[in-house]
């Protein structure tokens, strides 16, 4: 799995690929942290990613949360499988933390 | 510890769940409208936002699980207004204040579940859906059906001899630092049944407090299977030292349910987090089995009292030994009791901030709600019956007392009325007072509209309060213009009435120009008290003790000093009287020496005189039962360790009825009979009643 940041004028984007496990859950925080602190629009590429758990699920409603307050934005810039998206459900969350743009 | 009580009666473990939503879910619905109005003041604050957000997702969630489909579905579309809000895509106003309030009047109509759910008449939602629609610029959504669970499968399912389950599972925050993914465990369960799951992420701190390698959620599912309890606990096999899990079966074929939980081993709850720290541990009783518990022990009081008496008359130190004791558990056995019963008067409070503002909103006035003394206890009971009489008060004041913004500034006031509701212990009462700063009560107008309708002479000679006080008769009311909110003179009679109902009084002291103050004097307990039995002739009485100040003796010579006259001089302080013997018609021979109990009552210090004064006596009171209601001046009756019967007496209406008559003396009109009572004929309605 891989973790790439794009930040353009308007837009923190991080690009996810491969399996989102506890393994990645602290590194993915961190850059969760720095996209929060740049103020702007917080987006996850999850397009390429074939798995997700409940610290990535966690870890991206807290984003969410976080972004909320502080006025900001966070949305998921590319399609994502239905197998992740349903992690979501399974999870007892009505919808997957973000919804796909 | 809190006991919630309900009053349901025998009732299948699936209504009794239904049931305990029900009721968590008004008791939310209380504070989220609590949210609602502080928010409408502040509209700014996001914690109120993140709390009427969680409290609608509770809702939702729970709606969902106990089979409340459109209430859920209904609920997820505010919930999502506020997700809006938190996303700082939409603004707090006081439109999408009313119109959750308005929702939330919707969602209480749908937990009822009517009969005639559906009906145009009743039924609001689809008329506040398309404002929320319009205010949130969105489509009308429904709770998404999960993408894991597809029709073919659902189908497929057997629910041919299923059970539903509930199953509450809560990680311990190193669950998946051990290889654990919770998410395999939930997909576990849905393959033995139909599986409803809600996520809980209340523990979840700001994420840069996080630790991300824990697990914050924790879920609430209902599983419906014809797996067994065992075969559902196994799925949960590896991990159950690391979480606390209860499985409890929700609805079954079998008459008794089989609860099983199993709690985390102490150092990994201790590492559980806020979640178990936080949460007070709870259970709800039934009405009736907390009625019955402390009636036992009324019970046990009295024969506790009939072994103290034995044990006294007997020289036997053994047995005054063990009888000491006994009367020390009963003691905190009764305090308990009691105190099981005593509830915060803040929920009822809170429920009136929604009425003040739609009174406010709907006479176009200024109203700012202060709650006092949130916090004090009362009986269950005397709290239950105090919805209307407040509702009346303030309905009262904010009608008739509070004047509209141009009119205070007109006379030197803020535009804006306080309106105070404030609580606090009095001895063995409690006081409950209804304040505003509006214009007061015009004692002439009241006093004209007496006389107009034939409660006092046009020459009576009252005090300002005893003007006051003729607001509480039937059909009074001086209102020129009777509103759909007041008005109509009922309102003020059926406080008085509810309040009495009670053993209350009601105190009205108003300032013109200023404002008015309405009190509820209430007892704090309608069960045991603390007394102090004494005889009259061969009748025992109890006073109750909060009440009494001293006990004086009362000799024949302190009767001629006073030339006849019922006054005693107390220290230089000239306290009038009441003689219990001829109050009650008691023709036994007076003794030379007689002992008069000091009391403060609702007229100030007043003596009661008796023949004597026994003891403390821990009183458990027994209603003498229909027959005796209007005997105002007995509360009830005891039974002694003895057997006999002891009457429980009103130190406040006792002296009321005497300053009554001594006025209706005064003006000449007939003396009323005193009450003829016999202790002997209240024994048997004591008894009847008993049995």
């Amino acid at each position: 799995m891989s973790i790439l940041v794009e930040q353009t004028e308007t837009m923190f984007l991080i690009h996810l690929d491969g399996e989102l496990t506890i393994s990645i859950a602290p590194e993915l925080k961190q850059i969760i942290l720095l996209g929060l602190a740049s103020a702007q629009t917080l987006s996850f590429d999850l397009q390429d990613v074939s798995e997700v758990d409940i610290t990535t699920l966690q870890l991206l409603w807290a984003a969410k949360r976080e972004a909320g307050v502080m006025g900001l934005q966070t949305t998921i810039s590319r399609q994502v499988t239905d197998s992740v998206l349903s992690a979501g459900v399974d999870a007892g969350f009505e919808t997957f933390p973000m919804s796909p743009k | 510890m809190s006991v919630y009580t309900d009053s349901g009666p025998d009732l299948s473990m699936a209504d009794r769940h239904k049931q305990a939503f029900q009721e968590e879910a008004r008791e939310t619905l209380v504070k989220l409208e609590s949210s609602l109005l502080e928010l409408n003041e502040n509209p700014k604050d996001v914690e109120l936002v993140g709390s009427v957000f969680r409290a609608l997702h509770t809702i939702k969630g729970s709606g969902s699980m106990f089979g409340f489909d459109q209430l859920a579905a209904f609920t997820h579309n505010l919930e999502n207004a506020f997700d809006e809000v938190r996303n700082g895509q939409l603004e707090v106003t006081s439109e999408l204040v009313d119109l959750s309030l308005s929702a939330l009047d919707q969602i209480k109509y749908m937990l009822e579940e009517p009969a005639d759910q559906g009906d145009a008449n009743h039924d609001k939602s689809p008329e506040i859906l398309a404002q929320l629609r319009r205010l949130t610029g969105t489509a009308e959504t429904h709770p998404p059906v999960p993408a894991s669970v597809t029709v073919e499968e659902t189908l497929s399912i057997s629910t041919e001899g299923s059970c539903e389950w509930r199953i509450r599972f809560c990680p311990g925050p190193d669950l998946m630092l051990n290889g654990t993914n919770p998410l395999l465990l939930l997909r576990e369960l849905r393959q033995m049944g139909v599986l409803r799951v809600t996520a809980n992420m209340e523990s979840l701190p700001p994420i840069a407090e996080m630790d991300p390698e824990r697990c914050y959620v924790s879920w609430d599912m209902v599983l419906t299977t014809s797996a067994s309890c065992e075969a559902i606990r196994d799925v949960f096999i590896f991990v159950e030292d690391s979480c606390e899990l209860t499985i409890e079966r929700v609805s079954s074929p079998l008459e008794e349910p089989v609860p099983a939980a199993t709690r985390a081993t102490e150092e990994q709850r201790a590492g559980a987090g806020r979640r178990a720290e936080d949460r007070e541990s709870s259970i709800r009783v039934p009405a009736g089995k907390l009625d019955e518990f402390v009636n036992l022990v009324g019970e046990l009081v009295t024969v506790q009292a009939r072994m103290s008496e034995l044990a006294a008359s007997r020289e036997d130190s053994d047995l005054l030994a063990v009888s000491e004791e006994i009367e020390r558990l009963t003691s905190s056995l009764r305090e308990n009791s009691m105190s099981i019963r005593m509830l915060p008067i803040k929920a009822t409070f809170e429920r009136f901030r929604r009425l003040v503002h739609d009174l406010a909103r709907d006479l176009h006035k200024d109203v700012e709600l202060t709650i006092e003394g949130a916090e004090t206890e009362l009986d269950k009971t005397v709290i239950d019956q105090l919805n209307d009489p407040l509702m009346h008060l303030i309905r009262n004041s904010l009608d008739h007392g509070i004047e509209s913004p141009d009119v205070r500034v007109a006379a030197g006031k803020q535009p804006t009325a306080n309106l105070r509701l404030c609580a606090r212990h009095s001895g063995a009462s409690v006081l409950i007072s209804v304040i505003d700063d509006g214009g007061g009560i015009d004692a002439a107008a009241v006093r004209e509209r007496a006389i107009l309708k034939g409660l006092i002479s046009a020459d009576a000679k009252i005090t300002e309060a005893q003007v006051f006080s003729l607001i509480l008769e039937a059909g009074f009311s001086t209102a020129a213009q009777i509103t759909d909110v007041s008005g109509r003179g009922v309102g003020m009679d059926v406080v008085r009435q509810r309040v009495e109902a009670l053993r209350g009084t009601v105190d009205i002291s108003s300032k013109s120009g200023a404002g008015t103050n309405v009190t509820l004097r209430l007892p704090l307990t309608m069960a045991i008290i603390d007394g102090l039995l004494v005889r009259v002739g061969q009748s025992f009485f109890v006073l109750p003790l909060a009440n009494t100040l001293e006990c004086i003796e009362l000799t024949r010579q302190d009767i001629a000093k006073a030339n006849g006259k019922h006054l005693v001089n107390v220290r230089g302080e000239i306290i009038p009287y009441i003689c219990l013997r001829e109050r009650l018609n008691i023709r036994t021979e007076r003794p030379e020496r007689e002992q008069i109990m000091v009391a403060e009552t609702d007229h100030g210090r007043y003596g009661f005189v008796v023949d004597q004064v026994i003891g403390d006596h821990q009183t458990v009171i027994k209603h003498l039962g229909r027959i005796y209601r209007d005997v105002q001046i007995i509360s009830g009756a005891t039974i002694l360790g003895n057997g006999n019967v002891a009457l429980i007496l009103d130190p406040h209406r006792l002296v009321q009825e005497a300053v009554k008559e001594a006025s209706m003396n005064a003006a000449g009109r007939p003396r009323r009979m005193s009450t003829r009572l016999v202790a002997g004929q209240a024994k048997n309605a004591v008894l009847l009643n008993s049995s």
